[in-house]
């Protein structure tokens, strides 16, 4: 289970977040939404140990990031928001570097390697640098590295950016069946449809905080919405956008 | 209409202007520490310009008598065009990749209402101005001062009209060797196949650099060169400069040392030069739309790889990092280019010395070819080193801070120190070795192959000791110091190094007995040098984060 407890970010000029404490239950995929700039990233960044908060606490099954963070890190896989990887490697030699990274024997690193590109279909570029590659290929060479080492937490910020309607639709299926398995995944995503089609939970955090915490249907009812979508322009008080639209189009054409 | 378009040019201009100086490795604080640095570069320059004016006018002062005025003046008319030259050359060589627009410009710049002619003008545009820029300064500050003095004090010779025509000569001998990087770049962007296109950018980059260095050291001895010079030697011919001066020398009617064909062959080398990059050019505009197809070829890996590596087999942390450090450094124009660099200084000292000993006796001699794997060791840690901090699209390091653990951060650690005793120590050593059996024999040069290895395994280990960071993980700052205290203290790390290590194996070289007690030596100060770093290595996080040091944080100009 992930338990994050009162987390908060303050740098100088703004508090980024601010009180957030949220759960992941074994089999649960939780759903991590928010505008741009309500701090989703930089809890993401927290949660997987990249960004140190200023207070607060996370705990994976026990051990405490603070306390124990190799042992903490070691369940977690992360695809990060932006496809930030050497792209002067191939989707062999990178894959290859993240397993040494995570301590895979070397005979099942070299048999999980070459399987993952080929079921990701990168098996003919294999050898290309991934310079070369469009968003939708480098997000299957992270998606490959975020599940090489088998984790129990996946931390998805934007995974689906970029691919294919057939490899997203893998990529929902594989992560049905990873949560089946009693693992779990925190998604965060702008593509709302997706969000309602594979969580069960919600935080939609608006400002650095926490807006709402719900399941979907209970944020549906509660809000009087048909739609995640609708229940989160509620939450996040965007009802209204003819007005925004409109002084654009006025902007421009002036 | 016209205006606008005028200014819309303008801008682009400033683009590809600003794009010369910008380093894509560097986040913002890095590109803050790089703009601190060229000026460093700059006021350099002129302090050195200055530097050698006043050594110029002492020295003129006591050569007005001299018989060989005539020829001392010629020597340093030869280096007052090959200075400015190389720096000139230096320049554009650093932006060869960039002289033409690239696949970024393509991507971008297409997309928008210009055509493909205004981003060339525009482009080119800037390079002119890059270039004059590259020219003017090391011309202005250090050869027209040099001018200056020397002009007139041969009969008959106005010193304001020598120094006109000197400056120009150094004009065109600079404009020349721009031309020539900007030949040879088109040539690569226009002519050869895609798919060599990094490679062969890459290699064309690091010879030039490598090159340049390796010609340093001679362009400094020019002027005391003035004695061979006098003897009107053929070998003026392929040595550029000399082309330009024979030109200089021509225009301001001196009848004696040089060879009357080295103007034309200035001239036509111009000519040809100027054709070969307006052909380039032109066929660099015809293929821009190439710019988009693969320009990299597959990286399969090579047969011979596999049973190397399992002979090879290390922790897989170690592995992991080795692999990084390898494949980036062949991959990476910038981190091959300072290892070249570096590398090329080494074996320019180590040239230098074994050339300036040709003459002496025997002793000194031997000294100096035993100095030869010391200097190309020196220059080879210094150049992996400085290769190793220079970051590749730092932001992916988080794989590096995610994976991060206290029982594996020396395996990563070690695949640094590995890396930089096989390349820059072992590699070194064995090229250095025929010129040891040359001057000592094969059976001695092989028992000086384990004190080499000894000792330069110590300095790896002295310039691995603090070290703590995963290579091109970390971000960078330029000119963290001010450079006279970087300079000083590379200088001093190199004099000593080579003098020390030539010393012990000079000692080392003269019997059974001194082998021992040297070999016995240098292999303890390795060893304890080895304890040490064991001790406190892993200890302490690795560094993502490269800071100011102390001293100058400490003022917090920027609060």
């Amino acid at each position: 289970m992930l338990e994050a407890r009162d987390l908060t970010k303050r740098y100088p000029a703004k508090t980024a977040v601010d009180d957030v404490s949220f759960t992941i239950r074994p089999g649960e995929i939780l759903g991590y939404l928010g505008p741009n700039g309500s701090g989703k990233s930089t809890t993401i960044n927290m949660v997987v140990g990249l960004l140190a908060p200023t207070s607060g606490s996370l705990s994976l099954f026990g051990h405490s990031l603070e306390q124990d963070a190799e042992e903490y890190k070691r369940h977690i896989g992360y695809v990060p928001e932006e496809p930030h990887l050497y792209t002067h490697l191939t989707p062999d030699e990178y894959l290859t570097l993240v397993g040494r990274l995570r301590g895979i024997a070397r005979t099942n690193l070299k048999t999980r390697v070459t399987e993952l590109i080929r079921l990701f279909d990168l098996w003919d570029s294999r050898y290309q640098a991934m310079s070369s590659f469009s968003k939708g290929m480098r997000q299957r060479v992270l998606l490959s590295a975020a599940l090489l080492h088998d984790p129990h937490l996946l931390v998805l910020d934007e995974p689906f950016s970029g691919l294919d309607v057939t490899a997203a639709l893998l990529f929902q299926t594989l992560l049905r069946l990873f949560v089946q398995q009693g693992r779990m995944v925190l998604f965060s995503s702008h593509r709302l449809d997706v969000v309602e089609g594979l969580c069960s939970n919600v935080v939609i955090l608006r400002a650095g905080r926490i807006a709402a915490h719900d399941s979907i249907t209970t944020l549906r009812e509660s809000t009087g919405s048909q739609s995640l979508a609708a229940a989160f322009a509620r939450v996040t008080d965007q009802t209204d956008f003819s007005q925004l639209a409109k002084a654009i189009l006025r902007t421009v054409q002036s | 209409m016209k205006r606008r378009s005028f200014t819309i040019w303008l801008v682009l201009v400033g683009h590809f202007l600003r794009s010369f100086f910008r380093l894509q490795f560097l986040d913002d604080a890095g590109q803050e520490s790089f703009k601190r640095a060229l000026l460093g570069l700059l006021t350099s320059a002129i302090g050195v310009g200055l530097f050698l004016s006043r050594l110029y006018m002492w020295k003129y002062k006591h050569l007005s008598a001299s018989r060989d005025l005539e020829l001392i003046i010629f020597a340093d008319r030869l280096f007052m065009v090959a200075a400015p030259m190389l720096m000139t050359t230096a320049a554009i060589a650093l932006i060869a990749p960039s002289i033409f627009p690239g696949e970024l410009d393509f991507r971008i710049l297409m997309a928008l209402p210009l055509s493909r002619g205004r981003i060339f003008t525009a482009k080119f545009a800037a390079l002119f101005m890059f270039v004059a820029v590259a020219i003017l300064v090391p011309n202005l500050f250090i050869a027209l001062p040099l001018s200056f003095i020397v002009s007139g004090r041969i009969a008959g010779e106005s010193p304001v009209l020598a120094t006109i025509t000197c400056f120009i000569g150094g004009i065109w001998a600079a404009g020349f060797a721009a031309t020539a990087i900007i030949a040879l770049q088109g040539l690569v962007v226009g002519v050869a196949p895609r798919r060599w296109f990094h490679g062969a950018s890459i290699s064309l980059q690091s010879g030039t650099v490598a090159a340049l260095v390796i010609a340093l050291p001679f362009v400094g001895r020019l002027p005391g060169l003035w004695r061979t010079l006098g003897k009107r030697s053929d070998h003026l011919l392929l040595l550029p400069p000399a082309w330009f001066l024979g030109a200089v020398q021509g225009w301001l009617g001196h009848q004696g040392y040089y060879d009357p064909r080295l103007a034309p062959i200035a001239m036509v080398s111009t000519v040809v030069a100027m054709c070969i990059s307006i052909a380039a050019s032109l066929a660099a505009y015809r293929r821009f739309d190439q710019a988009m197809s693969p320009s990299t070829s597959p990286y399969a890996p090579a047969w011979w790889n596999r049973p190397l590596y399992a002979l090879t087999r290390q922790h897989l942390s170690t592995e992991a990092v080795r692999d990084f450090i390898s494949v980036t450094i062949r991959r990476s124009n910038i981190h091959l280019l300072v290892v070249a660099a570096v590398f090329a200084i080494g074996a320019a000292l180590a040239a230098n010395s074994v050339l300036d000993s040709m003459n002496l006796e025997g002793r000194w001699l031997a000294r100096a070819i035993l100095a030869a794997p010391f200097a190309l060791m020196a220059g080879s840690v210094v150049g992996f080193r400085t290769a190793l901090l220079i970051p590749t699209n730092p932001r992916a390091a988080w794989i590096f801070r995610m994976t991060e653990q206290e029982g594996t951060r020396s395996h990563q650690l070690n695949a640094v120190r590995r890396g930089m005793f096989m390349s820059a120590v072992a590699l070194p050593t064995i090229w250095a070795m025929p010129l040891i059996a040359g001057e000592f024999g094969y059976a001695k040069a092989a028992g000086l192959v384990p004190i080499t290895l000894f000792i330069g395994s110590a300095f790896v280990e002295a310039v691995c000791i603090d070290w703590r960071r995963i290579p091109f993980t970390c971000t960078f700052l330029f000119a963290k110091r001010p450079p006279v205290y970087t300079v000083f203290w590379i200088v001093l790390i190199f004099g000593w190094f080579v003098f020390l290590g030539t010393s012990l194996l000079f000692v080392a070289s003269s019997g059974l007995v001194p082998w021992l007690i040297v070999a016995t030596i240098s292999l303890a100060v390795d060893l304890a040098l080895r304890s040490y770093r064991r001790r406190t290595w892993g200890r302490w996080p690795l560094e993502f984060e490269d800071y100011l040091p102390d001293g100058l944080d400490a003022l917090r100009l920027r609060e």
